[in-house]
């Protein structure tokens, strides 16, 4: 027997206290989805079914609680903390789900400047934690454009990556020991070693679960010394992204580690206003940073390496480093946005992809050429470009980025007409080349058509976990894993 | 209906910093390295304009709408993308590199007027203040070169019952005036809450602004040389920053709870008689 | 060197107005030979002026018509400068003032400055210092030709007091005034009674960083529970979250209350004008290295609603207990 709303609220409340159990109708409807369902929202219509109850646990124990008995009584979870997801993985598709919040769980455990650990809780600001990290000369070396309002939990949780990744890796390269919950009310540690060869490495299991297998309550990080007074900036202006991702392919393979390696064209340039700098070109930049010898080393080679390619022009770095340091996205900014898309009806989103460094460019051509062949509403769109922004030995990623007008329809059937079609398309034309569909953001709920596919033979793996670690399918439906025809 | 709106690029200074506001022995500020966006009074009266223009679209004196700056070659780029959006026109008038218009009022309302006089618009559109040198006098000085009327912190403007009739809406102390007028006329834009942001382009649009030239204007085609343009009415001596000389303290606390009441207890209780 | 306060008798702000044109005259170094009060006046014959701090050699009262049109002002003033001839003349910090400042000196072939915050008379020129690049500098300017038209720059609210004028410096001056051409009709919409926010001790401001409108809506009851009044910056104002005669800041109010608790602010230079006088600063914002922790005395990093949800808390907690301990004591007194 399904418990009732009424019910589920009850037990929840006797599981976590009354305080800690949320059912004001607005603050769920807010819980009902991200920022994939941006425009919606910002109109107040709220297309997901509303969930039962909000519920912020004070620790451990009362996640472990509280999951045995979702998991009991077949209640969808779906996990969150700072609430900056973008792929509609906190959407809440399941009729009376519960929404576990971890952000009052917000403690920084312990930071080991011997080991160089730093430990916190999963509803910690990442901002906070490198603010605090910081003012001690350290830093966690992981800085998304969500800093300010993302929490520790859910930058792990969707294997997030950050702007400094080619020095410091992505967040999958930092964790070094967590704690998880899984369904059944298990409380699992991994615990803080250098390295280990002891079976499979199973931090993965929990890194980029999305809510999907576990719950992630506490994450140890490595931190690294911080040396802002070495950082240097480098970049220049090109004719075309292929000539880019060529030197982005030298800076790699030759060793340089520099902290930003990022390849704009000329149209996604143009909404950093680039264009005021370097009109219609591309704009490859880079950032040495760390020891000061390793930052001297790296900006010298680097620069040696571009200026082999003709016509590279070099822009003052001043100019990147001022647009740089106004990147992030807080509070304010999020504002400014809702305002924007309230008041023009004109509202922009990405797709990230990655691939190898043979097949990126053909991506990079194809999905836009594809966009402007086959997308029907291709008048109403008011920009369509795309960057590059962490780079790897073997190969790059692909932000895609795409802003429209939205024209005659209602708020709830934007996605529809423009969101939903424009990522496919990339995602289409990023598969069919030999790419990866999520490089960062994680697959959400409106990737998971093509999980298999992503997968291939290793999608047995991968339906492997859910099976073991979530055999109810309680854990947040509809994401990573497709929803299976009943 | 010919509309000359007159708009301002600025620096963005938010994102300048501390160590960034210096100045050379001219008294000049690097601001190259920082974006650039419109004065945000420009903009709005920019994005009225637009609206305006659809209001007079079924009347039969079709509307001309002319966008103009006087700056230097990074002007261009706003231009165009003003054209995209839907201004017929883009003028950029162009002043020896060597003189200093950022204090210049005088200089910058005369260039404007002798436009304005020479292609004949009826009216014009100036946002209320802004720019390196927050002069704020740029559209009252417009009104007296051309000798016509002029109404500021303007809020609102539709069309009355002929193009050559606008019902204008404008603050004054303590009020909000509402004033059928006959052109010409000179409007200054204040806080508009109707149109604060300037629409996007869309792709296709961006393109079709590219095929369209855009107008220079020299200062001498105007008839204004260096010496009719350089100011008789004042001259920079120095600038100044203000240190605020004080030091924040910052609150730490576990939870918000726990700085609240360090907040109340500490400062906030002997100050407030509550 | 000879001046006249210019003032209109019939705005809203007259007394402010005074102040303003009183802190100007205090600051300045410049020793003025004369210095008379020129009090435009509509509809009935003022007797009573604001105080000016510094003796009068005249007063003159005269009537406009159009009081709606700066142009009629001009006429007047022109006519006026004609008859007897000024070396400065001091504006309003209004938008009024503003415009009859620069269009006169046009006119007279004087020079003008807007929002000056200090003037002195060196040798045979007038300094002034006004701010430039966004309030994030100031500047000193001399001015080359008299007259000399400035307006004053916007002052924290501390209105002057209205006295009975002497009668025997009194002169009337009434002049034909022609009727506009341009406009056909006007109407004069005037604003609900003004808040309270320029004349309060505790002022909450809320910038963009407030997120939303619901957000700002129960910043609103906190004031109101707490006793403050509400301001915003102008991003807040131009979301339509808070009304228009609230905008904090170089295009809108200049407040100085004992306590402004500024939330959600990033601190911009236009905006920090606006309550930089305030005896004491608070700000509350997530990130911490907004600038407009530069200007403040205790500053949080934080979620502004959980802050100031918290701190309602504690302020009605302290305030309920008071209330009981006044009961108990006038207890004791009736006992």
């Amino acid at each position: 027997m399904k418990l009732t709303r009424k019910e589920i609220v009850d037990q929840l409340k006797n599981i976590a206290g009354k305080d800690r159990v949320i059912t004001d109708e607005q603050v769920l409807k807010e819980n009902s989805h991200d920022r994939y369902k941006k425009f919606e929202t910002i109109f107040g219509v709220y297309t997901n079914p509303i969930p039962a109850a909000l519920v912020k646990p004070a620790d451990t124990k009362q996640v472990s609680s509280i999951l045995k008995f979702l998991n009991k009584n077949n209640i969808n979870c779906v996990a969150r903390t700072g609430g900056t997801a973008t792929e509609g993985g906190l959407e809440t598709i399941v009729e009376n789900s519960v929404v576990l919040d971890g952000s009052q769980m917000n403690q920084i455990i312990k930071i080991d400047e011997t080991n160089m650990l730093a430990t916190a809780q999963c509803g910690v600001n990442l901002g906070e934690l490198e603010d605090r990290l910081r003012k001690q000369g350290f830093t966690t070396g992981h800085s998304p454009q969500s800093q300010p309002l993302a929490n520790m939990g859910g930058l792990v949780a969707t294997r997030s990556i950050g702007q400094f990744s080619t020095l410091y890796g992505a967040i999958e390269d930092m964790v070094i020991g967590l704690e998880a919950v899984f369904p059944n009310g298990e409380i699992t540690r991994i615990k803080n070693v250098p390295r280990r060869a002891c079976g499979p490495d199973i931090r993965h299991v929990i890194i980029g679960n999305e809510g999907a297998l576990c719950y992630i309550t506490e994450v140890t990080v490595k931190i690294y010394k911080y040396f802002p007074e070495n950082n240097a900036f480098l970049a220049w202006a090109l004719d075309d992204m292929k000539t880019g991702f060529t030197i982005l392919r030298e800076v790699m393979v030759e060793g340089f580690r520099p902290s930003v390696a990022r390849l704009y064209d000329a149209e996604d340039g143009v909404q950093h206003s680039f264009d005021q700098f370097a009109e219609d070109k591309c704009v490859l930049m880079f950032m040495a940073e760390g020891n000061e010898h390793v930052a001297r080393a790296t900006a010298l080679g680097i620069a040696e390496v571009v200026e082999k390619y003709d016509g590279c022009r070099p822009i003052k770095a001043k100019i990147i480093e001022n647009w740089f340091n106004h990147l992030n996205w807080g509070p304010e900014k999020i504002t400014e946005e809702r305002e924007l898309i309230r008041k023009n009806l004109h509202i922009g989103f990405t797709t990230e992809v990655s691939a190898n460094w043979d097949c990126i460019n053909t991506i990079y051509e194809n999905a836009l050429k594809r966009i402007k062949a086959d997308f029907p509403h291709i008048d109403d769109l008011t920009m369509l470009g795309g960057h590059s922004s962490h780079s790897y030995q073997t190969g790059t990623n692909l932000y895609f980025v795409y802003d429209y007008d939205v024209v005659d329809c209602k708020p709830e059937q934007e996605i529809n007409k423009y969101h939903i079609p424009l990522n496919a398309l990339i995602v289409e034309e990023t598969l069919k080349a030999g790419g990866s569909m999520a490089h960062h953001h994680g697959i959400g709920k409106y990737r998971t058509q093509w999980t298999r596919q992503e997968h291939g033979s290793a999608y047995y793996i991968l339906k492997g976990l859910k099976d073991q670690f979530d055999p109810n399918g309680i854990m947040n439906t509809g994401t990573i894993y497709p929803v299976e025809p009943e | 209906m010919k509309i000359a709106v007159c708009f301002k690029i600025i620096a963005d200074y938010d994102r300048m910093s501390e160590k960034d506001w210096e100045w050379d022995d001219r008294h000049f500020i690097d601001i190259s390295f920082v974006r650039h966006i419109f004065n945000c009074f420009d903009e709005s009266a920019l994005e009225m304009t637009l609206k305006l223009s659809k209001q007079l679209e079924n009347l039969p004196d079709p509307c001309e709408l002319t966008a103009l700056t006087v700056d230097d070659e990074q002007g261009d780029l706003f231009l165009k993308h003003l054209i995209a959006i839907g201004f017929d026109h883009g003028v950029r008038i162009q002043c020896d590199g060597r003189l200093d218009m950022r204090f210049n009022s005088h200089g910058i309302s005369n260039l404007i007027s002798r436009y304005i006089r020479q292609e004949g618009q009826t009216l014009v559109i100036l946002g209320y203040q802004g720019g390196d040198g927050d002069n704020g006098q740029t559209g009252f000085l417009v009104a007296e070169h051309l000798g016509w009327p002029c109404i500021r912190e303007v809020i609102e403007v539709t069309v009355a019952e002929s193009s050559d009739l606008l019902k204008v809406k404008s603050r004054i102390d303590g009020a909000t005036l509402v004033q059928r007028v006959k052109l010409p006329m000179v409007l200054i834009m204040g806080h508009s809450l109707d149109s604060p942001y300037l629409r996007v382009p869309t792709l296709k649009q961006k393109l079709n602004a590219k095929k369209k030239p855009l107008t220079i204007v020299s200062s001498t085609e105007l008839g204004l040389d260096n010496d009719a343009l350089h100011s008789k009415d004042k001259t920079l001596m120095d600038l100044h920053r203000h240190n605020p000389g004080k030091s924040c303290v910052f609150l730490e606390g576990k939870t918000a709870q726990e700085q609240a009441k360090k907040l109340y207890d500490k400062y906030l209780k002997q100050r407030l008689s509550l | 060197m000879k001046a006249a306060l210019v003032l209109s008798f019939d705005s809203n702000s007259l007394q402010q107005q005074a102040h303003e044109i009183n802190a100007m005259l205090n600051h300045t170094g410049t020793q003025f030979s004369n210095v008379e009060l020129w009090l435009f006046y509509k509809d009935r014959k003022p007797e009573f002026s604001p105080e000016i701090f510094c003796p009068l050699s005249g007063i003159k009262l005269i009537q406009v018509e159009y009081v709606h049109l700066p142009e009629s002002y001009l006429d007047l003033l022109v006519a006026l400068m004609g008859q007897c001839p000024m070396d400065l003349l001091l504006f309003t910090s209004d938008g009024l003032g503003q415009e009859l400042a620069t269009r006169l000196a046009y006119r007279l072939n004087g020079s003008s400055a807007l929002k000056v915050e200090d003037c002195r008379l060196i040798r045979d020129t007038l300094e002034v210092i006004k701010p430039v690049y966004g309030n994030n500098l100031s500047a000193r300017f001399v001015l080359k030709s008299s007259p000399y038209c400035l307006s004053v720059a916007k002052q924290p609210f501390h209105p002057v007091k209205m006295i009975l004028m002497e009668l025997l410096k009194i002169k009337t001056i009434l002049l034909n005034q022609t009727q506009p051409w341009w406009v056909k009709e006007h109407l004069t919409i005037l604003d609900p009674p003004k808040t309270g926010l320029s004349n309060t001790d505790l002022v909450l401001v809320v910038g963009q960083g407030a997120g939303n409108k619901k957000t700002v809506d129960v910043l609103k009851g906190i004031a109101d529970t707490i006793g403050a009044e509400i301001g915003g910056s102008r991003p807040a104002v131009m979301n339509a979250w808070i009304d228009i005669n609230r905008l904090i800041g170089a295009s809108g109010l200049i407040i100085s209350p004992k306590l402004c608790i500024a939330a959600g602010v990033s601190g911009t230079g236009v905006f920090s004008v606006g309550i930089k006088n305030s005896r004491f600063i608070v700000a509350i914002n997530i990130d911490s290295k907004a600038p407009i922790f530069q200007i403040a005395d205790v500053g949080i990093v934080g979620d502004l609603a959980t802050i100031l949800l918290e701190l309602e808390k504690v302020i009605l907690t302290d305030k309920n207990k008071k209330q009981v301990h006044h009961i108990v004591e006038s207890r004791i007194e009736t006992q």
